[in-house]
């Protein structure tokens, strides 16, 4: 077969050989063709359909064949006439051996036949895409709706293509096929095992088997995918995998200590030096978090105390902290929370600290399972293992008996499915596990799809108003991270379209015909997502605040004074992005500085009318540019700044992510600020 | 039906090419997977503002984007809406092959060996049996090329109209039908200073006719897509070239 191919690739070569014998047969005085007008013609559109794309193909480098076809085309057309050519020139050499066997009749359609055969092998050869059929056959036949596919190959386009609408596309192979941006395939994994309903598959492309797994593995602290099917094509290797639900490895890591801790420490502090900075890993609790967990400073920080890392930056001007901690593992979903005190005493030269940490989850899943493992020393010299229902008990602590183990069996797994709207702390998300007497506490993995913790606490009508783009995403992205934290939120969106965060005084009447039925109790004020001084060069900004600022602040006032049970959130845009060229936004530029210089006094002067005094204490300022982009808290801890933007009104997944989280953080906060409470003396 | 029959007597060569052709390349199409910008196409299709998102705000020419719009909005399948369109234009191209060959050399076996060897191409099979734009560009600028021909040939109006006619749809389905375009103008050229004063006029008058066709169809679909949808491809176009 081989063999053919080659024979079929060689005539498939000859024929380009042909047109130049073509040209020949033009000048030989038997085979001239009549230079006709029309062969002028051709000959003029062949030149410049040649010369066209060599110059502009070759200019721009394009490696396209179909660009190239048109040239094929006009190759194609004379080639016969050269066949025709050869065929003469041939049988006036080998005159007796062409007259022998009548070859003069019949070398024009054998080469013609010979060459078509060729390229018709080359056309129906096999590509090697029957795994795609596969894998789409296989997901097509497994899948929920609202399934989502994390591609690396290259493939899923078509994948998603043969399975209609049920499935959505995540791909992280960028343009070569060589290279896969490691980064994109670690957040579309984090973002799709957290927030997609349906299953999500995920599919390899790797020329060691197991590569990616591995990386995949180390980076996560686990691999939360089931191997579905394989299949090797050249020198790559295709596999398929499906998300098991399992978004924390609780199991393996077992930090009972982490369900609840305090601890206290003492620190001898410099008086001299306005910072001290502070090592959460000092904390035995701490070094119990794998590496590949983070720790997020609930809202933010603060002059008074910043989060790095694990290190914890205090302003030792201030006599007194508390700050709190959320606790999340690799793929974001956060398991515990922490609050950490701090006292000055009067001479300043000792920091008093403690530490409490408590271990419940942020969220419940409406349904979860538990795999319970068998510690090693219960298992050892009992084989083979004949368990009855007797033998162990599963339990949430403190709870009646939910479930138990019915038939005998010999696995050392069980997965148990409770109901949804269960009230979390009652099950404690850990279990009791009794054998023979000997007691072990395990806790318990998580599936995806929940309802929320608290909701009967926690049920919000918001109400979001967006001044400058109209965005569904934002509702949604929103929705989903409130979610998230076991929030369910009723939000209604509205859209002010034309306002601007100068122009929002204007809008009293709409607010007030919003709230007048009392339903609303929380108001997000989206002031902008991006640069809302898009029409105002710099110079004209200082101006247009200060004739506008004296309204805003009496429009924060009336809204405290009439809306007083109504929590408002104004959500600060972000600065413009460096280097937009169409605001000329260069980083030197002096119209970028000078943007950014109006931002930060925007934050400062909102501030400062909001700290006024109690009057504005149900109005917040949601101000998503202090988060920062970098990427250290969720990868590798390695500090890498992303950029929020993809365009001047349009947010990268980093600053989307940074967007809900701000909120979420706001929302979740309490009226009082609980969170970076300072004092000075 | 007389004069059908008779026509098909005559030119019994052009169907049986169009029905092989066709035949070749939709056996190709089977279990083999669209090229993955005719899933872009596809995609920006079905989207409701596709045309928006790619095609007339952009410089890629909004024919096609427009047959698989109109697809969309008669609730016809996207894909094999263009699909089919790729087949026809692609067996149409191996036609186009056979009567350029044919009014050049004015040989049967010349044209059939270009029409066979036009017929199973990789290239030109692979392109026909997915939604691309590639097909009906080149059956276009085929066309157009064969109509050039009896232009320079026969001097006859009809030939420069479905020049004009041809070269205007072939800038519509992909950006470097602009090529015809040049053609022309170089034509204008030989005609002026290479042929001998006698036809010069007439020459002339119908490169004009076939260029003022082609401005009028393409101004026309322009505007037509300007009011339509407020994006001004052409000047996207322009810019662009």
């Amino acid at each position: 077969m081989n063999g053919l191919l080659m024979l079929a690739g060689l005539l498939r070569a000859t024929f380009y050989i042909l047109p130049g014998l073509a040209v020949l047969a033009f000048f030989n005085r038997k085979n001239r063709p009549a230079m006709s007008d029309g062969f002028l013609f051709f000959l003029i559109g062949g030149i410049i359909c040649f010369s066209a794309r060599a110059l502009y193909g070759g200019f721009m480098g394009l490696a396209i064949s179909r660009y190239y076809l048109l040239i094929v085309l006009f190759l194609l057309i004379p080639a016969p006439l050269g066949v025709d050519f050869l065929g003469d020139f041939l049988s006036s050499r080998f005159k007796q051996f062409w007259t022998r066997y009548r070859l003069s009749r019949y070398f024009f359609y054998a080469v013609i036949a010979f060459g078509c055969a060729g390229q018709l092998c080359k056309a129906y050869r096999s590509d090697q895409q029957q795994h795609i059929f596969d894998f789409a056959e296989y997901i097509g036949g497994h899948s929920r709706p609202d399934s989502v596919i994390v591609d690396t190959t290259g493939g899923g386009k078509w994948i998603q293509f043969r399975l209609g609408n049920s499935c959505r596309l995540q791909e992280t192979r960028v343009e070569n096929e060589a290279y896969l941006d490691w980064l994109q395939l670690l957040e579309a994994v984090r973002q799709e095992t957290l927030f997609t309903k349906g299953d999500v598959w995920l599919l390899l492309r790797e020329k060691e088997k197991g590569t990616l797994e591995k990386a995949l593995s180390r980076h996560f602290g686990f691999f939360p995918f089931d191997f579905c099917m394989e299949r090797d094509v050249r020198k790559w290797k295709y596999r398929l995998f499906r998300f098991n639900g399992k978004t924390g490895d609780s199991v393996r890591r077992n930090f009972p200590s982490a369900v609840s801790a305090e601890e206290s420490k003492q620190y001898a502090v410099d008086p001299a030096r306005q910072k001290f900075t502070l090592n959460l890993n000092d904390f035995s609790v701490f070094r119990e978090f794998p590496a590949s967990d983070f720790i997020q400073l609930v809202r933010g920080g603060t002059d008074a105390a910043s989060l790095s890392g694990r290190m914890v930056s205090l302003n030792l001007s201030a006599a007194r902290w508390k700050l709190r901690f959320r606790i999340l593992n690799s793929l974001a979903w956060p398991y515990a929370e922490a609050v950490l005190q701090g006292e000055r005493d009067p001479s300043g030269r000792t920091l008093r600290v403690s530490l409490s940490v408590s271990g419940r989850l942020s969220q419940v899943p409406a349904e979860y399972s538990m795999e319970l493992l068998l510690p090693e020393v219960l298992v050892a010299g009992a084989s083979p293992v004949k368990w009855t229902a007797a033998d162990f008990v599963i339990a949430p602590l403190e709870t009646p008996l939910l479930c138990s183990f019915e038939k005998e069996d010999k696995q050392s797994s069980k997965e148990v499915t409770f109901s949804p709207g269960q009230p979390p702390e009652d099950l404690q998300l850990a279990c009791r596990l009794s054998f023979y007497g000997t007691e072990t506490r395990q806790r318990v993995r998580l599936r995806s799809g929940h309802a929320g913790r608290n909701s009967r606490n926690r049920s919000w009508n918001i109400l979001f108003v967006n001044i400058f783009y109209p965005s569904d995403r934002m509702v949604g992205e929103l929705k989903s991270e409130l979610k998230k934290h076991g929030v369910s939120a009723n939000m209604e969106l509205a859209e002010w379209k034309g306002a601007s965060l100068l122009s929002l005084p204007k809008y009293r009447k709409k607010l007030e015909a919003a709230l007048s039925d009392g339903r609303i109790d929380t108001v997000i004020l989206n002031l902008g997502q991006c640069d809302v001084f898009w029409h105002l060069q710099y110079w004209e900004m200082p101006r247009a605040w200060n004739q506008e600022r004296l309204h805003l602040e009496s429009f924060l006032r009336y809204l405290h004074q009439t809306f007083p049970q109504v929590r408002f959130g104004l959500v600060l845009p972000l600065p413009p992005p460096p280097g937009e060229s169409a605001l000329q936004l260069g980083t030197s530029s002096l119209n970028w500085f000078e943007r950014r210089r109006g931002y930060r006094n925007l934050k400062e002067a909102l501030t400062e009318t909001l700290a006024e005094g109690a009057p504005h204490s149900n109005i917040g300022i949601v101000d998503i540019s202090t988060q920062g982009v970098d990427r250290e808290d969720y990868v590798t801890h390695s500090r890498q700044t992303g950029v929020p933007y993809v365009s001047p009104v349009e947010l990268s997944e980093q600053g989307w992510r940074k967007w809900r989280e701000a909120l979420t953080d706001w929302l979740l906060s309490e009226n009082e600020s609980h969170n970076s409470l300072v004092k000075n003396d | 039906m007389k004069q059908l029959v008779q026509w098909l007597k005559n030119h019994w060569e052009m169907p049986a090419i169009f029905a092989g052709s066709f035949l070749l390349r939709f056996f190709y199409t089977f279990g083999r997977l669209p090229h993955r910008d005719a899933l872009f196409y596809v995609e920006a299709a079905r989207e409701k503002d596709g045309a928006a998102v790619y095609g007339p705000s952009d410089s890629l020419p909004p024919l096609f984007h427009y047959i698989l719009v109109a697809a969309n909005a008669f609730s016809l399948p996207v894909y094999e809406t263009g699909l089919a369109v790729n087949l026809l234009a692609g067996s149409a191209v191996v036609v186009g092959v056979y009567l350029i060959s044919l009014e050049l050399f004015a040989r049967k076996h010349l044209a059939w060996g270009a029409a066979l060897l036009a017929a199973t191409h990789p290239g030109l099979i692979e392109y026909s049996a997915t939604a691309m734009r590639d097909a009906p560009y080149h059956c276009c600028f085929v066309f157009a090329v064969y109509f050039g021909i009896r232009l320079a040939k026969y001097q006859t109006v009809g030939s420069a109209l479905m020049y004009g006619v041809l070269g205007a749809l072939a800038i519509l389905f992909r950006k470097e039908g602009v090529e015809l375009l040049v053609i022309l103008i170089v034509w204008l050229g030989v005609s002026v200073f290479v042929f001998p004063q006698e036809n010069r006029l007439r020459r002339l008058s119908l490169v004009f006719i076939s260029t003022v066709t082609f401005f009028l169809i393409l101004i026309s679909v322009c505007a037509g897509i300007y009011f339509a949808d407020k994006s001004p491809w052409l000047f996207h176009l322009v810019g662009k070239l």
